[in-house]
């Protein structure tokens, strides 16, 4: 299984985010486990300061941006 | 990693009295609204802050300050995770700073956080989503 982490306090773009890859996770049957993280010290310890960030199995995929759902699924399923 | 230590507006002019740096992360556009009104304050805006980081000396106290004291604690861990281990958090940003009546230039319009993301935008209407 997949540990999906979103990285972000709350804001819009941390919402847009989340909500693309629950919908991306649900429609492509990706077996993965989602995580908001929001609270800064977490957050930090992947050294990120462009929010919203998607992490993969603790790897950080994308920052500071909503990928388009292409990218968005090959950084989900990659 | 350990938590970063936050130090309240008067003990952080306390810092810069005795040569501490005061570091302000806050955007362009919110400095020139309202500034800490002490001498040889460094600015490097928060959405540039990755790629300048690096002109924060190391070997002194660094005090980070934003408008209430968010992204400034975000800078904070990013420096501690690159070695400065002399790097505080202000507390309350600029808007506390104001508040317990410290040295400011200008009037503060904005008395609540900047965007997670990083500008300043909406200031801090984290919830409700405008920042972005």
């Amino acid at each position: 299984m997949k540990q999906v982490k979103i990285l972000g306090s709350g804001c819009m773009k941390c919402n847009q985010l989340a909500d693309a890859v629950n919908a991306i996770i649900a429609t492509e049957n990706i077996d993965a486990s989602i995580e908001k993280v929001t609270d800064i010290q977490k957050i930090m310890a992947y050294n990120v300061l462009s929010l919203p960030a998607l992490v993969v199995d603790e790897e950080v995929r994308c920052k500071g941006r909503v990928p388009e759902r292409d990218e968005l699924k090959d950084l989900l399923t990659r | 990693m350990n938590k970063a230590k936050e130090v309240s507006p008067a003990a952080a002019l306390g810092m810069i009295e005795k040569g501490g740096l005061l570091v302000d992360v806050r955007e362009p556009d919110e400095v020139a609204e309202a500034s800490f009104n002490i001498p040889g304050v460094m600015l490097i805006p928060f959405r540039t802050f990755e790629s300048h980081f690096q002109e924060i000396p190391d070997d002194r106290n660094v005090i980070i300050g934003c408008n209430v004291g968010e992204r400034s604690l975000m800078a904070t861990y990013f420096l501690m995770n690159h070695g400065y281990d002399k790097a505080v958090n202000l507390q309350d940003g600029i808007v506390g700073w104001a508040e317990r009546g410290l040295p400011v230039i200008g009037k503060l319009k904005h008395t609540k956080g900047g965007c997670c993301c990083g500008g300043s935008k909406g200031h801090g209407e984290k919830s409700g989503g405008s920042c972005c």
